[in-house]
């Protein structure tokens, strides 16, 4: 089946054309959103969500980029709102806790986060690597993650983030320069 | 101490993590119990239009059916003045 009939059947709600569409896309889907959200469970839960959309907006599926173009951008969209309206509501506890003088310490460290793909002797780095990551502008992370989670390459990139390949290039590079700069912070901290 | 191309080699070949076997499942319940509360965009448009038509239309009515009075009652008025309907005697009650 090409992709043309496979759009076609899903315009039509065809079930298994939907349920082939979650069991090749739920694992490239759930590791864009583990990258960007950086926790299993809000992952799974978010790759629920893009399915869910994929769903019920597939009739607005216009067929000018690939079907995995279009997935990855909604992974991408609901990651970003995921974590935006996680942080709305850290600074509403925030205010709320000024307010009311409650006790307890709020949660505001990320953590360790161990992504279930890396090899085992790499784990620590690549753990040191995500903190790092998490610091990033919502555009260079977005680019980072798909790039080097997804093997994307800086067409498709564009493509996902609707923006030209110059911005993707230029993306990487100062991503790289800001994850260059909190790791040297990160290690002169660590010498102390 | 680490450089920072071998921390960022650390996430090279990452492996995808595998999905939960349950979330087929879980996508499909959550599309049938969400149909009903989702709405078409353009229904709700729809929706949304037909109630500004209609209440647009009610304004318009209510407009002209105050001009009308206002006239009827200017007309009344001039009729009885010009039958000399009240005079002198004619008790105002207002």
């Amino acid at each position: 089946m090409n992709e043309q009939e496979w759009i076609i059947r899903l315009k039509a709600g065809d079930e298994p054309a939907f349920k082939q569409l979650v069991s090749e896309f739920e694992r490239k889907v759930l590791n864009t959103c583990l990258g960007l959200l950086q926790n299993k469970e809000d992952a799974e839960d978010v790759t629920q969500d893009v399915f869910v959309t994929v769903y019920q907006s597939i009739h607005q599926f216009k067929g000018e980029s690939k079907l995995s173009t279009w997935i990855y951008r909604i992974a991408v969209t609901k990651s970003l709102e995921y974590i935006r309206a996680k942080n709305r509501k850290k600074r509403f506890a925030f205010f709320q806790k000024l307010f009311t003088n409650e006790q307890g310490e709020l949660q505001n460290d990320p953590g360790h986060f161990d992504h279930p793909g890396v090899q085992l002797e790499n784990k620590e780095r690549a753990a040191t690597l995500f903190k790092a990551i998490d610091q990033l502008p919502e555009r260079q992370k977005s680019a980072f993650i798909l790039h080097k989670l997804e093997d994307l390459s800086y067409v498709e990139i564009a493509e996902v983030l609707k923006v030209s390949v110059a911005s993707v290039e230029s993306l990487m590079v100062r991503a790289k320069q800001n994850l260059q700069k909190s790791l040297g912070d990160y290690y002169k901290k660590n010498e102390k | 101490m680490s450089t920072y191309s071998e921390i960022e080699n650390s996430i090279k070949g990452i492996q995808r993590p595998e999905a939960d076997p349950y979330l087929y499942s879980k996508i499909f319940n959550r599309i049938q119990t969400g149909a009903e509360e989702y709405l078409e965009p353009k229904f709700v448009w729809i929706t949304a239009c037909s109630f500004l038509i209609l209440i647009a239309l009610n304004g318009l009515i209510f407009q002209k059916s105050r001009i009308v009075t206002q006239t009827k009652q200017q007309e009344v008025k001039q009729l009885s003045n010009a039958m000399q309907l009240i005079n002198e005697n004619t008790i105002n009650y207002n």
